[in-house]
């Protein structure tokens, strides 16, 4: 029998970066927040330092500090006609779990999207007509502009700290930054990270080539700095154990070290943690939320009752919180009716090798999870495709993040897969290699989706979530020509020998990318093409809010970060100064 | 003195293995003709090849004993006749400091980036060379004779609740006041990371807390990342004495890494 607790203001689900930002912004306006955590709390001091933090085999191999998928898994097909299996080991994306979600243990690539992503049905309609590309595609435009979120992302970049250098100050081109960029209104809260050997090589061989190469936005911190909130966070020391680990050193922006001591010492937030939220509980009517039901660590259910919901769970457990809760109509792709679950998108990856004589040290543990230097000319809509076949772009860079003995070992090709062929081309390469990065966008079709499993079902009974993906021929094409581009860099950057090769599919589950899950409640102006409005309110039940990368239409060539938490800070003043004072739905379609 | 080979712990042997791995010469003892200094022990090794004309053991030994014609003191003076350093006066161990670490520090002293009214004046008497030279020798140099008293002292002035604390501060940092563990850059043990961050154990207190103190007023300012100031400033006046005075007691570093 679920025990009926007290009613509070809000709820929020998940206390990862959107929760944390939420909590801080509703308790700010004086409402009684409860944030609910799957997971353990946790802090820098003790749980993050070393040497247990730089423990590879635990953390990278292993996947200590992600979702238990032993209880929760996720099933997974490349298509309609196979038959999804649960997920039994993570690979391709790793979702967090625990205090501060996986901000924790990200690389802290920071970006902002661009106006052409923002509107990249309408853009590229303009530009190359309609159908450019194949017709399966389903790209739609946001509902916001860069200029909506341009106050947005400064507020979000001032919290975190971040360290880079403004390529556009308003409208004017920086050298040394990003020429490509939208107008900022002020320049980084703190300067570029140090730029490595591996980067200043990569740096010279675009210069060379006529591009324009920049250093990558760092939520690992230059050098200290305090932010708005009074929280200060320390340099980073590239210790090369960035992404999966904590940050012992308090250099790496996270719930912890950005917002979480100002919670802590807010009576209006109450945190619970190790509670698993079962579904948003709904008035007899469909339209309102009443609350969330949840069980506790000692397996007790409880009823929390609360005005306001706030569904911030990492984007793919989103979309399974609405299908759990009935919320909003689940997407079909054959008729092509309901919108929860469509317009799943990921990112599309590649990578180019460039192998170098043994005088040349890369160091490649001397690293950051964001330090080096990229380029943006193939970003988005920065280049010309019209005579291309496909939509979107990639940025290029050479950011490796660390040389961990057990992940990190590059060989050239025709090196034997294992023995002492392996072992001695292994020796021979680990500190004579530089990697270079492809990251592209990945733009949702019919047939990628998310739904609730029929068959499997976590440990609290409750269907799990169900992928079905494969890269769309498109984003294929986009890896072909881009990874090409890389290629030509790679070419001219002094080494002895070049390998490296596009994204070719199928999609592998098992093989790490990114954790760069995106769409299922995606924003937008159409009720019928999309879960949330401009404001990232449910549709179907003005008291739900989803936050996350779960709202994005399709992913962009960027990391998503930057933006989850612009939309985040976007939607909260939205909350605060609009849906407060009147609850109902915000935007009439 | 034995005793301090008991003490010989895993990291340490880590560290030197990865040193000689990573190509470094580690000299092991003493120049063959000037031991006599008690307390230097390992086995004998044969000097090290001259990097760059005069950067060689024998010279190293020689100025530190009896310094350099130009006019640079003696560093036995102040620094103990092993490199033990002087606890009562607050003058630094050097013994078993990475080689790397001990030549930037004498460097950045002639730059202004680390101030002090002794040292400034002596390493600018000091050439490039006899710099490399003589962070050589004492990188290299056998477990140091040290002061019973001093060790036992530095213990009996810790309760056992203040060690707890010295220890959690070392280990785990401080979350309120943001500081991560000691441990993280200085090693496990406190016994440094060669080539740049140097042992704690072992130095004494007098001299930490003074350095801390630098780091705090910026007359110690040549750490790039900015990670040693953040600390000092973090670090409540209590802590800073009782962390002091705990590291003094942990053993020091036994051979050189150079």
């Amino acid at each position: 029998m679920a025990q009926r607790l007290a009613e509070v203001d809000a709820v929020v689900i998940g206390v990862g970066l959107v929760g944390t930002l939420l909590a801080r912004e509703l308790t700010r306006a004086g409402l009684k927040v409860v944030g609910l955590e799957r997971g353990e709390p946790r802090y820098t001091s003790p749980d993050f330092q070393g040497p247990v933090m730089h423990d590879e085999l635990r953390f990278s191999v292993r996947k200590a500090l992600m979702q238990d998928n032993v209880r929760e898994p996720v099933s997974f097909r490349n298509k309609e006609s196979e038959t999804a299996l649960p997920v039994r080991r993570w690979g391709s994306f790793l979702p967090g779990t625990g205090l501060g979600g996986s901000m924790v243990h990200w690389n802290g690539q920071t970006y902002r999207f661009q106006d052409t992503d923002f509107r990249m049905k309408t853009h590229s309609e303009e530009r190359y007509g309609k159908n450019f590309s194949d017709p399966d595609l389903q790209i739609q435009d946001w509902g916001v502009t860069y200029a909506d979120l341009e106050p947005y992302y400064d507020r979000f970049e001032y919290l975190l700290g971040v360290s880079g250098k403004a390529g556009n100050l308003k409208g004017e081109i920086r050298p040394g930054g990003n020429p490509f960029e939208n107008p900022r209104t002020r320049d980084y809260p703190t300067p570029p990270q140090k730029e490595p050997y591996h980067a200043a090589i990569f740096r010279r061989a675009a210069d060379s080539l006529g591009y324009h190469p920049y250093p990558q936005p760092s939520s690992n911190l230059s050098q200290p700095y305090t932010n708005p909130e009074g929280v200060r966070l320390n340099a980073c020391m590239f210790c090369g154990f960035c992404e999966r680990y904590g940050c012992e050193h308090y250099a790496k922006s996270t719930p912890q070290t950005i917002i979480l001591p100002v919670l802590a010492k807010t009576p209006g937030f109450t945190l619970r943690t190790s509670t698993q939220v079962l579904r948003i509980n709904l008035s007899a009517d469909g339209k309102t939320a009443t609350g969330v039901q949840y069980v506790d660590g000692a397996g007790r259910e409880f009823e929390q009752p609360a005005k306001l919901v706030i569904v911030s769970l990492f984007a793919l457990n989103n979309v399974r919180m609405l299908l759990l809760s009935k919320i909003g109509r689940p997407y079909d792709p054959n008729s092509q009716e309901g919108t929860v679950g469509r317009n799943y998108a990921y990112q599309t990856t590649s990578g180019v090798n460039i192998f170098y004589g043994e005088d040349k040290n890369i160091n490649p543990f001397m690293n950051s999870g964001a330090s080096g230097t990229v380029i943006s000319d193939f970003v988005s809509d920065n280049f010309d495709h019209s005579k291309l076949n496909f939509l979107g772009g990639a940025f290029i860079g050479s950011v490796m993040t660390g040389g961990r003995p057990i992940e990190f070992h590059p060989v050239p090709p025709g090196t034997p897969g294992w023995g002492t062929g392996w072992k001695s081309a292994v020796k021979r390469y680990y500190n004579h290699t530089i990697a270079l990065t492809v990251h592209g966008s990945s733009v949702a079709n019919r047939a990628n989706r998310l739904d609730l499993d029929p068959t499997y079902r976590d440990a609290w009974g409750l269907p799990i979530l169900r992928m079905t993906f494969d890269f769309p021929q498109n984003d294929l094409r986009l890896s072909a020509y881009i990874t090409g581009k890389a290629t030509e860099i790679a070419r001219a950057m002094g080494g002895q020998q070049v390998a490296g090769g596009p994204r070719t599919g199928p999609y592998d589950v098992t093989v790490y990318q990114t954790t760069h899950n995106t769409g299922g409640t995606v924003m937008g102006d159409n009720p019928r093409t999309s879960v949330v409005n401009r404001y990232l309110q449910s549709w179907d039940v003005s008291n739900v809010f989803v936050c996350g990368a779960s709202v994005f239409p399709q992913n962009a060539s960027y990391n998503p970060t930057n933006t989850v938490g612009a939309l985040a800070f976007w939607s909260a003043e939205a909350i605060v100064n609009r849906y407060l004072k009147h609850p109902g739905p915000l935007v009439h379609a | 003195m034995r005793a301090w080979r008991e003490y010989r712990l895993a990291p340490l042997r880590v560290g030197l293995t990865a040193s000689l791995i990573l190509g470094f010469a580690a000299p092991l003892a003493a120049a063959p003709n000037e031991t006599g200094s008690p307390g230097s022990g390992g086995p004998k090794a044969a000097s090290p090849a001259s990097e760059a004309g005069d950067a060689n053991l024998e010279n190293g030994a020689a100025i530190a004993r009896r310094g350099t014609p130009a006019g640079a003191a003696a560093c036995i003076g102040c620094h103990g006749p092993s490199g033990e350093g002087n606890a009562a006066a607050g003058f630094p161990r050097l013994a078993g400091l990475p080689a790397d670490y001990l030549a930037k520090e004498l460097s950045d002293y002639t730059q202004g980036l680390r101030a002090s009214p002794i040292m400034q004046p002596l390493a600018q008497k000091l050439t490039a060379a006899q710099m490399a030279a003589v962070a050589r020798y004492y990188a290299g140099l056998g477990e140091a004779h040290r002061q019973a008293e001093t060790i036992s002292g530095s213990r009996a002035a810790l309760t056992a609740p203040q060690a707890e604390r010295a220890r959690e501060l070392m280990i785990y940092g401080d979350e309120r006041a943001r500081i991560p563990g000691c441990t993280n850059c200085h090693g496990a043990v406190g016994l440094g990371e060669a080539p740049s961050i140097p042992p704690l154990a072992g130095q004494n207190a007098r001299y930490i807390e003074a350095t801390l103190h630098s780091w705090q007023d910026g007359s110690r300012h040549n750490d790039a990342a900015g990670q040693m100031a953040s600390v000092a400033h973090a670090l409540a006046p209590a802590d800073t004495k009782l962390l002091a005075a705990y590291l003094q007691g942990l053993p020091p570093p036994s051979q050189g890494s150079p």
